[in-house]
Parts: C-alpha cells; sequence; structure tokens
C-alpha cells in the first residue's frame, strides 16, 4: 500500500502543477495611447502587436520550470514579463505575446529571447544578447541591439538605430536618419529617400542600396570588410571612396580609379547631376565597389 | 557657400562625413564668415555637451525621502560604490575625448588640393588614441568584475569581437605612425576605438542587468 502511494501522490501533485504551469496566462486593461510599456523576457519569445485600442492584451504560455508571468503598472506605464525561477540558469522559454495601442512607447529586453515587433507607429526600443530580432511597420523611431542574434527591419520610419557585434543586420524600407552597426556582422541597408546613413563595421560587409535626397548624407566605413554601393542610374551626388590599402571597383560611372596612400590604395572621386548629396566610404583593406542597382 | 548652405551641412561637417571637397568649401567659408564660425563653435558644444548627458533622466531627489523611508534599513557597501568609480571615470574620459576629436576632425583648415592623402587633414589623433585606450581599460576592468555573470557563450562572442577589433585599432595605428596626416586612416582608427567602447558599455550594462 505505502509502495503505491507515492507515486501516486508524486503524479497527484506534479501533473496538476505542470498543466498549471503550462497553461496560458492572460492580463488585460485600459491603458493611455501613448503608454510606455516595458517588457522583459529573457529565453523563448516576445511578440509585440500594435492595434487601435486603447488597451492591452498580454497572453503568456510559461513552460513548467520556466518562471511567471508579472505584471504591473498604471494607465501611464506598464511593466511585464517572465520572471525566472530563482537560481535556475538552464530553463525553458516562454512566449509571450502582446497587443498594445499603436502609439504605445514599446521597450523590449531579452537575452536568447526572439523579438517580434509589428503594427507600431511610435517607438519601439528592443535589445537582445542573442535573439533575433524582427520589427515591421511604420515607426517613428527605432532602437534596435543585438549582440549575437540577427536584426531584421522592414519600416517606414524617421529614425533608425541598429547595433549589432557578430549578427547581421537588414534594413529596408525608408528612413530619414538611419544607423547601422556592427563589428563582425554582416550589414545591408536597401533604402528610399533616406537623409542621413551612416553604416560602419570592423570586418563586415556593408551594402548600402540607396537613392539620395538633395543634401543628403551618408557614411560607410569598414576597417576590412568589404563596401558595396548600389545606387540608380542616373544619381544626383558626389561620391568620395577611398580603401587605403584595398581595392576600389567603379561599374557605374566612367570616372577613373587613383591610387592613394603611396600606391598601396585606391581613391574614387566622382559626381553626378546637381551633386548636392554626399557620400564618403573608407576602408582600410576591404574592397569598395560601386556598382547600379538593380532588382529593387 | 552661402550661410544656409553651411547650416545645412554643419552636422555632416562636425561627423567628419563630408567629401574633402565640401570639407574645404565648409573650413573656407568658416575662415570667411564670423557668425558662422561662431554657431559652429556654438554647435561642438552643444554635441560635447550631448554626449555627456546620462543615458536616462534620474527623478527628482525629493522622491528619495519617501522611497528611503519604504526600503529596509541596509548597511552601506563601500565595494558597490568602488564597482561605479571606473565607470565614472571611463565615461569622463570618453566625453572629453569625443568632444576633443569632434573639435579637432572639423577645426578648420586651409582648403587645398582635394581627394588627396596629403589634404591637410588637421586632426592630431594620437593623445586622443591614448585616452580612447585608457577608457577602454577601465570599462574592461569593470567587466572583468562582472565577467561571471554572463553566459560563456556571451563572454566568447565578445572576446571574439573584441579581438577584431583590436586587431583593426593596432593596423590603423601602425599605419598613422607611418603616415601621420592621413585623415581616412584617422577616421577608421576613431571608428575603432568607438566600436570598442560602445561593445565593452554594452557588455557592462549585461553584467547589471
Amino acid at each position: 500500500m505505502r509502495r503505491m502511494s507515492i507515486p501516486l501522490l508524486v503524479l497527484s501533485l506534479g501533473v496538476p502543477s505542470a498543466a498549471r504551469a503550462q497553461a496560458p496566462a492572460h492580463y488585460g486593461r485600459a491603458i493611455a495611447p501613448d503608454a510606455a510599456v516595458r517588457i522583459f523576457n529573457l529565453a523563448g519569445t516576445v511578440r509585440v502587436t500594435g492595434w487601435d485600442r486603447d488597451s492591452i492584451d498580454v497572453s503568456a504560455i510559461v513552460p513548467s520550470g520556466g518562471g511567471r508571468l508579472m505584471f504591473g503598472g498604471g494607465s501611464m506605464g506598464v511593466k511585464l514579463g517572465i520572471d525566472p525561477p530563482a537560481g535556475e540558469v538552464n530553463y525553458p522559454g516562454s512566449l509571450v505575446e502582446v497587443k498594445v495601442s499603436t502609439r504605445a512607447r514599446v521597450w523590449i529586453k531579452t537575452e536568447s529571447a526572439e523579438i517580434l515587433v509589428t503594427g507600431l507607429t511610435l517607438s519601439a526600443d528592443v535589445s537582445s544578447v542573442s535573439g533575433r530580432v524582427v520589427v515591421t511597420g511604420n515607426l517613428e523611431q527605432l532602437s534596435a541591439e543585438s549582440m549575437d542574434g540577427g536584426i531584421d527591419v522592414q519600416v517606414n520610419a524617421g529614425l533608425v538605430r541598429l547595433k549589432s557585434a557578430g549578427g547581421a543586420i537588414a534594413l529596408r524600407g525608408t528612413a530619414t536618419d538611419a544607423t547601422v552597426s556592427t563589428v563582425s556582422g554582416a550589414a545591408t541597408m536597401v533604402v528610399t529617400g533616406v537623409e542621413r546613413a551612416r553604416m560602419e563595421s570592423v570586418s563586415g560587409h556593408l551594402t548600402f542600396d540607396a537613392t539620395f535626397r538633395p543634401g543628403g548624407n551618408y557614411t560607410l566605413e569598414s576597417h576590412s570588410g568589404d563596401i558595396s554601393i548600389r545606387l540608380p542610374i542616373p544619381f544626383d551626388g558626389a561620391l568620395q571612396l577611398t580603401s587605403l590599402e584595398g581595392r576600389v571597383v567603379n561599374r557605374l560611372t566612367r570616372s577613373g580609379v587613383e591610387q592613394t596612400n603611396q600606391g598601396r590604395g585606391e581613391l574614387l572621386a566622382t559626381a553626378s547631376g546637381k551633386a548636392t548629396a554626399e557620400l564618403v566610404a573608407r576602408s582600410f583593406r576591404g574592397t569598395i565597389t560601386l556598382e547600379a542597382q538593380t532588382n529593387r | 557657400m552661402t550661410c544656409e548652405q553651411f547650416d545645412q551641412w554643419l552636422d555632416a561637417f562636425l561627423e567628419g562625413g563630408l567629401t574633402s571637397v565640401r570639407q574645404g568649401e565648409l573650413a573656407f567659408h568658416m575662415e570667411q564668415c564670423a557668425e558662422c564660425r561662431a554657431r559652429a563653435d556654438e554647435m561642438r558644444l552643444v554635441l560635447a555637451a550631448a554626449t555627456s548627458l546620462p543615458r536616462s533622466i534620474m527623478p527628482p531627489r525629493d522622491l528619495w525621502p519617501e522611497i528611503a523611508g519604504r526600503l529596509p534599513a541596509r548597511r552601506r557597501n563601500p565595494v558597490a560604490w568602488n564597482r561605479w568609480l571606473p565607470l565614472a571615470a571611463a565615461a569622463v574620459v570618453l566625453v572629453a575625448v569625443t568632444a576633443t576629436v569632434t573639435w579637432q576632425l572639423s577645426r578648420p583648415s586651409a582648403p587645398g588640393p582635394v581627394f588627396s592623402a596629403s589634404a591637410p587633414p588637421a586632426i592630431v589623433g594620437f593623445a586622443a588614441d591614448r585616452d580612447y585606450v585608457l577608457a577602454a581599460e577601465d570599462l574592461e576592468r569593470v567587466l572583468a568584475e562582472g565577467r561571471q555573470r554572463l553566459a560563456p557563450s556571451t563572454i566568447a562572442l565578445l572576446e571574439r569581437n573584441l579581438a577584431v577589433i583590436d586587431s583593426a585599432i593596432g593596423e590603423a595605428r601602425a599605419a598613422l605612425e607611418a603616415d601621420p596626416a592621413n585623415a581616412d586612416l584617422r577616421a577608421l582608427l576613431w571608428s575603432a576605438h568607438r566600436q570598442k567602447l560602445d561593445l565593452l558599455d554594452r557588455a557592462t550594462r549585461l553584467t547589471r542587468s
């Protein structure tokens, strides 16, 4: 009798407990349309969607041993996320799904959890250590950081700041002012009408595929990574491309590439149209290639 | 160049993002126009001040007594304060270096031959280089103290990327010693330094979160 009771006891306590933990948790409340919403979830997924309601709706699936959902704040600001189990290093990831007003100001922080954001119109500030970040929508301001995860952004935005160390970054859409920075990851910017853009990397390959705006200013720097510049024909701007110990390849204009840095490097200075926009690209030993846009 | 055009390009000028031709035009205009010169000086001060702004706004001090009253009494830990000292020192150095280099990069120079490595870059980089190194060392010390709070994979990633940056800094520095007037080299060295400080800053923030 006693032998049987222990497994039964374990089952009677363990199964309902696990089932409770895995059941979706749910919170909802009215908040100001431009409320500040702070979300954290170390592992798993955070998905944020903007909707046309002055309320927040949070659903979470927290697996057994994955911690617990917390939710607090008032109508002007809310903080929510998964409190990880105390003392645990390895625990299962949770899914946190949040629907907020499109004009909410959203801040998200994760460790390995991926971050998916769509439909916001005001601002998003997202940060992950190794999780992937994907953002789409029409935002006034976007700041996204990931140490190692890729950052994939397709937006019509005013101000965009994207940073990674080893992860790749892709920015597509339109932006007024865009900065993309990596250490070793590759970065791609395919944008229209950008006024100011800065792309920088130490060893990553940079690809800049853009249409200039009159008076625009664009700076591309990679120490050892290659830089690909793709412009429409014709373009309206002045370009100065310098590779101090590498090559500059011109497949777009008739201007000749000169030698620089005592013959160790190459330089191309070329201009077209009224040349009110300026692009400066420099690399220490990467190859800088200027070519025409294709398949946009 | 008109004053309106000068205004349009001033930001990029101060950040070193203009072609040599345009940079020369702005520098020349600044020499002729006292008003624009003053505006550029003012802008430099604003940029330097902006760099020193805190990452977040502190609440008014008068909130503190109420908060303190609700907290349980706790012994002050002098060691914790010591951990912040290198960060504060690094921040001060970073602000000083950034302001100095911004000023040096944008110092007006006589318009000379354009698109030439021998064009006068009007930058003095080695003092700034040294200050960047010191700032990075301070951050590295803080990072070393909090290292155990980072996942092994994050540490490996950091070390890999810091090695990439250090290698780039070494290369750019060696090339600059051979060609101290090269403005592109200085810009690349400055960029690599900023990347390093930024990465270290992000990593130290991770250790505190």
